[in-house]
């Protein structure tokens, strides 16, 4: 099978490049444009651009970046998809695959012809999880909803692989809870495997120890240190200490 | 100068593409039209999606016939991905038959995961021997993100995928080519195949 992806993400909201502290705060963070090209440059395994926006809608800005970015790294895009048409718009200015969320829950009609569309191996479905004090829940638009519900629907819906969002940490380096990761995998035991991709406050150790279990099939990093050249090959280099062999792809212009 | 064209049927990552084929030097443009698709020197059959849409757009296009006449004359076509998918005589995705120019029905993945998203090397010998690997190495690797895999057949080359030998990752069949993998998102890697196919392939 294919290998594991070393996934550089790139947070917009409402139009602009941040960095996030665990979706509480923000810090501007430079032209998108610049950081998609320079992840391209430094050949990352796939890129994923998410726009948090609190009511996102797909941004002609943001298409207009993407397309002037001209990367020939995959990219996975996130954030108010929820129409075909939106998916077309997407796919024209260079994007390869989409994470959707609302659409799992509300409206799986218009999930079911993007499929069609795309193909469920372009389709990721996102999963934000928080820790309530008692349980770790799912976070959806529509409020907080038991864990096991969330990924019950995830399953049953035309996608390829879950992209499992530490809410509380993501943005904090090495703050990764173990104990979502003991929970997921827990819950996804006894269901048909999609891939997982973990994202929030991970570390090249714990990054390592997630991408040794058999459906995960990437990390998510970067949202805190996309503009620094050597973050991610330092990265790639030290998941190797972890016991995880990161392939390493020749970054030369061609 | 050679006329690449990319069939423009509503399937694909077209962007991407034009992008690709602009940086090794021949720029393509789109062929939206039965004289498009008869004249080009190459054309690139694209693909993202579904088999039942690809079908069905190519069908809704009245590209058929054109696409089968071009065939028939034996000009290069390069499919990617389902584009190459789209070849063969049935597809299971879509319960349909394919455009037949190949024998062999395309088939889902079994395995844990049941598709191949991510990179992957090429099964190293028959790569080489392939004629596509000039200035590239045993641990190039390429982006593949599919469900369905190509068949193998006797009447061309295959060159399958180095950790799953029983799927394809390219085929090389007269003036067919195919690629299961997105060359335009392989980063130098794809840049180099899709050089090579160009040149070394068609001799353009």
């Amino acid at each position: 099978m294919a290998s594991k992806r070393l996934i550089a993400t790139v947070l917009i909201r409402n139009g602009v490049t941040v960095k996030s502290y665990g979706y509480r705060f923000w810090r501007p963070a430079g032209s998108l444009a610049t950081a998609l090209v320079n992840l391209d440059r430094w050949a990352v395994d796939e890129i994923l651009l998410l726009d948090v926006s609190r009511r996102s809608v797909i941004q002609p800005e943001t298409l207009a970046e993407i397309r002037k970015a001209k990367i020939s790294t995959p990219l996975i895009y996130g954030g108010g998809i929820r129409t075909p048409n939106d998916v077309m718009r997407l796919l024209e200015v260079g994007v390869d695959r989409f994470v959707v969320e609302s659409l799992i829950n509300q409206r799986t009609d218009s999930l079911r012809e993007i499929a069609d569309i795309v193909g469920k191996q372009a389709i990721l479905g996102s999963l934000p999880v928080i820790w309530d004090g008692a349980a770790f829940r799912a976070w959806t638009s529509s409020g907080s909803v038991d864990l096991d519900v969330a990924m019950s629907r995830l399953y049953e819906a035309p996608l390829s692989e879950v992209l499992i969002i530490d809410a509380d940490n993501e943005g904090h380096y090495g703050k990764f809870s173990q104990g979502l990761k003991d929970t997921v995998l827990q819950i996804t035991q006894s269901r048909e495997s999609r891939g997982l991709i973990w994202f929030g406050g991970l570390n090249e150790r714990i990054a390592a120890e997630l991408l040794l279990h058999q459906t995960t099939v990437g990390v998510a990093i970067g949202n805190i240190n996309f503009e620094r050249e050597i973050f991610l090959s330092a990265f790639r280099k030290n998941l190797h200490k972890g016991g995880f062999n990161a392939p390493v792809r020749d970054a030369k212009a061609f | 100068m050679r006329i690449i064209k990319i069939l423009q049927y509503g399937s694909g990552n077209i962007g991407s593409l034009v992008s690709a084929f602009s940086r090794i030097g021949f720029p393509p443009s789109l062929a939206s039209d039965e004289d498009d698709i008869c004249n080009a020197d190459l054309l690139i059959l694209p693909g993202v999606g579904s088999a039942k849409s690809a079908i069905q757009r190519i069908r809704n296009h009245n590209f058929r016939a054109a696409l089968q006449e071009r065939h028939e004359m034996g000009k290069p076509i390069l499919g990617i991905c389902l584009g190459a998918q789209l070849v063969f005589e049935f597809l299971e995705e879509a319960k349909q038959e394919g455009l037949g120019w190949l024998p062999g029905e395309v088939k889902s993945l079994q395995g844990v995961l049941r598709f191949n998203n991510g990179w992957a090397s090429l099964a190293w010998e028959e790569f080489r021997c392939s004629g596509l690997s000039r200035g590239l190495g045993k641990a190039s690797t390429f982006y593949f993100n599919h469900q369905y895999y190509l068949p193998v057949n006797c009447s061309g080359v295959f060159v399958p995928i180095r950790d799953l030998p029983s799927v394809p990752a390219l085929f090389l069949a007269n003036h067919l080519c195919g690629f299961q993998f997105h060359p335009e998102k392989s980063q130098r890697s794809g840049l180099i195949v899709l050089r090579n196919v160009v040149q070394d392939h068609y001799g353009f």
